[in-house]
């Protein structure tokens, strides 16, 4: 166990102390280091690894997490020790009793069984890991290791009534499933979403130490970075006054106020928990409620605090090889995610990468809307439809191509066409009589007769001309794709060919079709586009021989000659594992150029509303009421007035906002928020759910004074706990109609 | 290129005022005309069209000869002339 010993100096005493904390498991004991701004040293630690161990002479280790803020909010002597510890990697959860549910969220994978997430009620008195340690997966169950049984057994001795009371080992890994990575470079990423323990005083200038300066205040703010994977399942909170941030994050606010969103299944959206995608909405008397599957779970929202980002921009793929970029947007971005579609977008990047990348010869991809801007137009004949595609193929020979890629979307269903070979048809090295009559040849290897070139044997008995289907579906009419290529290209070559070379008749012979029948093919109905990437990248990377036996048998598996175009193709599990590289490949800077991140700025966007409202609305009824709201403890009391008697002036919009204004900002939102905000919990599920899920519900922005009215009905530990919540919240609460946190 | 190149250099003062005109057609071969100047961004006409057909920008796709547009370009980047020809289709997405 490796221990580190920071000393907090005496200067720290009344300026910010910015520790940012995240608890240590799941029922809020404990707390973990995530970042610290004051030492050095501790700035390269990397997040989530290490445990507060002990503050000065106390020990720190088994306290509830609100405990150990409190604590260091209240320490008053400076300079004092902090020690961390590295958490733990194995944690041992005792079962007492058989339970039919165990209420723990399993997957099984190949070699392990990992522990995805665990519900309430635990059946387990021990202390659960927090799932943002790392991945969780069963070492043991009562001694015997989960290496040594199949995972079959290990879950049937979980389900076996005798196993009981049962000791389960959990070991925790840092590994892709992750949720939080314990690498220095993301700590920024994560730094946000966790409380920062702040002591600073009313001033926006630090100021010398002075006894009363010593009143600590703590403001709990839960900001979180929509883009980050995810933090926990608990709320992050953020115990903040007006930090660097803070003002950073006011910066990247763009001014235009946000609008009513149009709410979508599937849609990508900012919200203040992360990015996610939408599941369904709910229509209620307060307003739109909006389900989100966030990395984490899934959340409620308001619909004012959710924000539409499918058309931000997320990175830009510049392609190497074929002129223009590829712009990939939040909701190109969650189509990667299992059980989504593919849209023309991703198949554009990721065709264009592997041109890029496995560089291919004669390789051309054509647009992926070829086909269906043609067919559109076909109605109206084909030179109708010749017409509009007609300058697609601007500065390219389709007829020196070897391979030319043809994607085709029809009926809400990726395929694909591969044209081979047609480069034959332009050499002009070699007789290509054959193509454009006729002939035979009476001598095996010689000559021409009519042109005089040399034969090219070998290219015409192995290099054949055709086209090839991959459909992963058998969903489009194959005849349908191949009367469209031979169409087009019959067009194409007399446009561009006809006269300088020989009149051409595209038609079955010379463009015969091939059709494998045995390749790997999609089980579900969302991987099409996958497959579709698929094959053309194995293609690419090693094509089949497409010599006469096997066009003129119309399958590519000739055993013993190249790759074998049938089951054994490739694996199944590659598709996934694509979606997965592609997942990474448009995270990856060497790769694509990563945009700005929206999520502050729609946080942001949020907050300008906020004000705006607050300002207009409520202007008049926060002085009232600030009073009121302070006389519950005289701690809020001191607080709330230093905040009054610190707004200056309105906050504006200016997207520069000085630390001075972001303090004014942030003020009305404690004073006034937890009142409007919190509502009592009739809901059956809220009260289960209120410790470390925690509900902050401000449906009723609009009416105030109902939710003070609700707010004395709340137990005042709960409402000590909104209260943080949503005024750490800040921002987001005030528009939040409503949170979960699963 | 070079034909860009030659107006810069005969009208120089001229060409900030200078607007063209652009079409977009969309898949049904409906017509829309937008007035630009060459300096504007290609998303002021996105958008423009897309609020008038009524569907959000996100589900369109403009193509300039096959190639699709980004939305930072200009026409002058782009190399548009007075009535030019963009297309317009829309998203395509595929799974079964």
């Amino acid at each position: 166990m490796e221990l580190i010993e920071i000393e907090i100096p005496a200067c720290k005493a009344n300026s910010l102390l910015k520790l940012r904390l995240h608890e240590a498991t799941e029922d809020g004991i404990g707390a973990v280091f995530v970042k610290c701004d004051f030492e050095s040293r501790l700035k390269r630690l990397p997040p989530f690894r290490y445990q507060l161990y002990s503050f000065g002479n106390e020990s720190l280790v088994s306290l509830p997490f609100q405990e150990i803020l409190d604590k260091l909010a209240a320490t008053k002597t400076f300079p004092n020790m902090i020690r961390l510890i590295s958490c733990p990697l194995a944690w041992n959860l005792y079962f007492p009793k058989h339970k039919k549910k165990l209420n723990l969220k399993i997957e099984r994978s190949n070699d392990a069984v990992q522990i995805q997430g665990y519900e309430k009620p635990y059946r387990t008195p021990s202390q659960i890991p927090n799932l943002i340690l790392g991945s969780q997966y069963i070492a043991a169950v009562n001694g015997i290791l989960a290496c040594d049984i199949n995972n079959q057994k290990l879950i049937a001795l979980l389900k076996d009534p005798n196993s009981y009371p049962l000791t389960l080992r959990i070991d925790i890994k840092q590994d892709e499933n992750s949720k939080v990575l314990q690498r220095p470079q993301f700590l920024l990423r994560y730094s946000e979403k966790c409380v920062i323990l702040s002591k600073r005083r009313t001033g926006t200038q630090v100021q010398l130490p002075q006894p009363n300066a010593m009143k600590k205040r703590k403001q709990v703010t839960s900001q979180e970075v929509p883009t980050t994977p995810a933090t926990s399942i608990e709320n992050p909170i953020e115990i903040l006054d007006s930090s660097d941030e803070e003002v950073k994050q006011i910066d990247l606010t763009p001014s235009k106020p946000s609008k009513v969103e149009q709410f979508t299944r599937n849609k990508a959206v900012s919200t203040p928990l992360g990015i996610g995608t939408i599941l369904g909405t709910k229509s209620t008397a307060a307003g739109k409620i909006v389900k989100v599957q966030l990395p984490f779970g899934k959340g409620y929202f308001h619909q004012l605090c959710v924000k539409g980002i499918d058309e931000i921009p997320f990175a830009i793929y510049k392609r190497s090889q074929a002129k223009g970029q590829v712009l990939l947007t939040y909701g190109d971005i969650i189509r990667l995610e299992e059980t989504q579609l593919f849209n023309d977008t991703i198949l554009d990047f990721y065709l264009s990468y592997l041109m890029d990348t496995l560089n291919p010869t004669g390789v051309y991809v054509c647009s992926t809307f070829l086909y269906g801007h043609y067919q559109r137009a076909r109605p109206e004949g084909a030179d109708k439809a010749y017409a509009a595609v007609k300058n697609w193929t601007k500065g390219i020979n389709l007829f020196e191509t070897k391979f030319l890629v043809v994607p085709v979307n029809e009926k809400g269903h990726w395929s694909v066409a591969i044209v081979c070979n047609l480069y034959q048809l332009t050499q002009k090295e070699y007789c290509r009589c054959a193509f454009f009559q006729v002939i035979k040849h009476q001598l095996p290897n010689s000559n021409c007769s009519i042109c005089q070139l040399p034969r090219n044997l070998h290219r015409e008995v192995s290099d054949r001309v055709c086209i090839m289907v991959l459909d992963s579906l058998k969903c489009h009419k194959t005849s349908r794709i191949t009367r469209f290529l031979r169409e087009y290209l019959q067009m194409e070559w007399d446009m561009k060919h006809k006269a300088t070379i020989a009149p051409l008749d595209v038609s079955k012979k010379t463009l015969p079709t091939i059709v494998p029948l045995k390749i790997p093919r999609q089980v579900n109905n969302v991987d099409c586009g996958v497959f579709l990437l698929h094959y053309v990248e194995l293609f690419l990377q090693n094509p089949p021989q497409l010599n006469m036996d096997v066009v003129a048998a119309r399958k590519p598996t000739t055993p013993g000659i190249g790759v074998q175009l049938d089951e054994t193709w490739f694996s199944l599990d590659d598709i996934p594992a694509k979606r997965k590289e592609l997942q990474r490949l448009v995270r990856d800077p060497s790769v694509v150029t990563l945009l700005d991140a929206p999520e502050k700025s729609s946080f942001s966007i949020n907050t300008i509303d906020m004000t705006k409202l607050e300002d207009s609305t409520f202007a008049a009824k926060r002085s009232v009421k600030t009073p009121e709201k302070t006389t519950k403890t005289s701690d809020k009391a001191t607080k709330t007035q230093d905040e009054t008697s610190n707004i200056p002036q309105k906050p504006t919009k200016s997207s520069k906002m000085t630390s001075n204004s972001l303090e004014t900002n942030i003020q009305p939102k404690t004073s006034n928020l937890p009142k409007e905000s919190i509502k009592s919990p009739r809901d059956t599920k809220s009260k289960a759910i209120l410790k470390s899920n925690i509900k902050v519900n401000l449906d009723e922005l609009s009416m105030p004074e109902n939710n003070q009215a609700k707010q004395s009905k709340l137990a005042p530990e709960l409402s000590q706990e909104l209260e943080n919540i949503v005024a750490v919240n800040g921002p987001v609460s005030v528009n939040n109609g409503s949170i979960w946190i699963f | 290129m070079s034909d860009n190149e030659d107006k810069v250099a005969t009208g120089e003062g001229e060409e900030k005022k200078q607007t063209i005109t652009i079409r977009v057609k969309d898949q049904s071969g409906e017509e829309t005309f937008f007035k630009v100047k060459p300096h504007t961004k290609m998303e002021k006409i996105f958008s423009a069209y897309a609020q008038r057909k009524g569907v959000p920008v996100t589900a369109l796709r403009f193509l300039l000869d096959g190639t699709r547009i980004a939305a930072d370009q200009t026409p002058k980047m782009l190399e548009l002339e007075d009535q030019d020809q963009i297309d317009c289709a829309l998203e395509q997405v595929g799974g079964w």
